[in-house]
């Protein structure tokens, strides 16, 4: 046997993590920060479905196909983004995510895959748009480095379920508008956590 | 929706430069590989059922029907599976390879993110694949074990993706150049030619074995 400075213990290797699957059909799965990613897949139906909007400037942006075709997009950095129908708040990360929004004979499948840059993402603003001016209302920055991503999702709805409880918080600075609960954002559905 | 007094009423193309990658006028670019952002991406089209004979015209990165998608890990080769509508990640460190699309183990320090869509209608089947872009020391690797014993035969590194395709296939040709190199040295087996995943690169030596692995 040749050594190269190793000599295994007693113990069982570590196996190492090779490979794993997530089914877009499956509902169950949620958030999953395991390697280099975070990711979190969904099913809707059409008239449900879940949709990226980008907030540019003041404007929002609806990041989809009139034909309801398959988009495969890049979400810059430091661009402030909302899942229409899963997120109850606005996120703006410090690294890139991938979003994909397909039809398929059961309905539409999504796909959100946050990362690429090693460290990243470190840090996520969370915040919501006012409908009336685009401003954004109720900035929080949030860490994800020392956390976690998890840790920053939860932290992300107990500040939504804090905007929710209180209008003050959800009025805005510039136009004064309250902004409505973010049930509106979500129709029911809630963010599923799990590591 | 919520915020349709602000929504944005200009086309997105006006605003968002090839906000689609899978709009005709985006996707041929990612017919290799193409750094976007923080990750490379890659969008193969299944166009085909098996192997192209050398000479006929193909994408540069085909992927035949046939392929099957291999890894190595503590139980040696697995088969993975390439289910439709799912996410395949396969992490960093981890060989894999496809067959008949390149002829070595890639092993890099970057996860990747495979998901196969079926075709639809006049659209084929495709694949995309998502890969940090990696920096400072992260690096990809060409690998060759041995068919029959996983012996590692030969390596090489590259530490700059800019160069992916010219490190792969120099990789390639070193390998093919000495039969050496194909001949395990724990159990006598020798080994096939290596291709590279460019396949207009292919020799006819290493179209062979693009039919054979």
């Amino acid at each position: 046997m040749v050594n190269r400075g190793y000599l295994p213990s007693a113990a069982a290797v570590p196996t190492p993590d090779m490979s794993f699957v997530r089914l877009f059909g499956d509902a169950s799965l949620g958030w999953q920060h395991r390697g280099q990613y975070a990711i979190w897949t969904g099913t809707s139906a059409q008239e449900s479905r879940y949709r990226l909007l980008e907030r540019i400037g003041q404007k929002v942006a609806c990041l989809e196909l009139a034909d309801g075709g398959p988009v495969f997009h890049r979400i810059g950095r430091g661009t402030p983004f909302t899942i229409e129908n899963m997120m109850g708040y606005w996120l703006t990360l410090d690294s890139d995510a991938m979003w994909l929004d397909t039809p398929s004979e059961a309905g539409r499948y999504a796909l959100l895959a946050i990362g690429g840059a090693a460290g990243k993402p470190a840090t996520a603003t969370v915040d919501w748009t006012c409908p009336s001016c685009g401003t954004a209302i109720g900035s929080r920055t949030v860490p994800i480095a020392t956390a976690g991503f998890v840790a920053m999702l939860k932290t992300a709805e107990a500040a939504a379920a804090a905007f929710d409880a209180d209008a003050q918080s959800r009025r805005c600075g510039a136009c004064e508008m309250v902004h409505p609960p973010t049930t509106a954002m979500r129709s029911g559905r809630h963010l599923q956590g799990g590591a | 929706m919520l915020y349709q007094d602000i929504a944005l009423t200009t086309p997105l193309e006006d605003t968002l430069d090839q906000w689609n990658l899978l709009a005709d006028d985006a996707i041929r670019q990612f017919f290799g590989f193409k750094g976007t952002g923080d990750n490379i991406i890659g969008i193969r089209n299944i166009e085909r059922a098996t192997v192209a004979q050398l000479g006929e015209k193909t994408v540069p990165v085909a992927l035949p029907a046939i392929r099957k998608n291999y890894e190595i890990g503590p139980q040696g080769v697995v088969e993975v599976p390439r289910i439709p509508y799912s996410a395949h990640v396969t992490r960093a460190g981890t060989p894999h390879r496809t067959q008949h699309v390149f002829g070595y183990w890639h092993i890099n320090d970057k996860d990747e993110i495979i998901i196969p869509l079926p075709p639809d209608g006049d659209r084929p089947g495709r694949v995309l694949i998502i890969m940090g872009m990696p920096a400072g020391n992260e690096t990809d690797r060409f690998a060759w074990y041995c068919d029959k014993c996983l012996t590692l035969l030969f390596m090489r590194e590259s530490t700059n993706f800019d160069k992916f395709w010219a490190a792969e296939l120099a990789a390639v040709r070193d390998y093919n150049a000495d039969p050496e190199h194909q001949i395990c040295p724990t159990c006598g087996h020798h080994n096939p030619l290596a291709y590279s995943g460019m396949q207009q690169a292919d020799r006819p030596e290493e179209r062979e074995a693009r039919f054979l692995w």
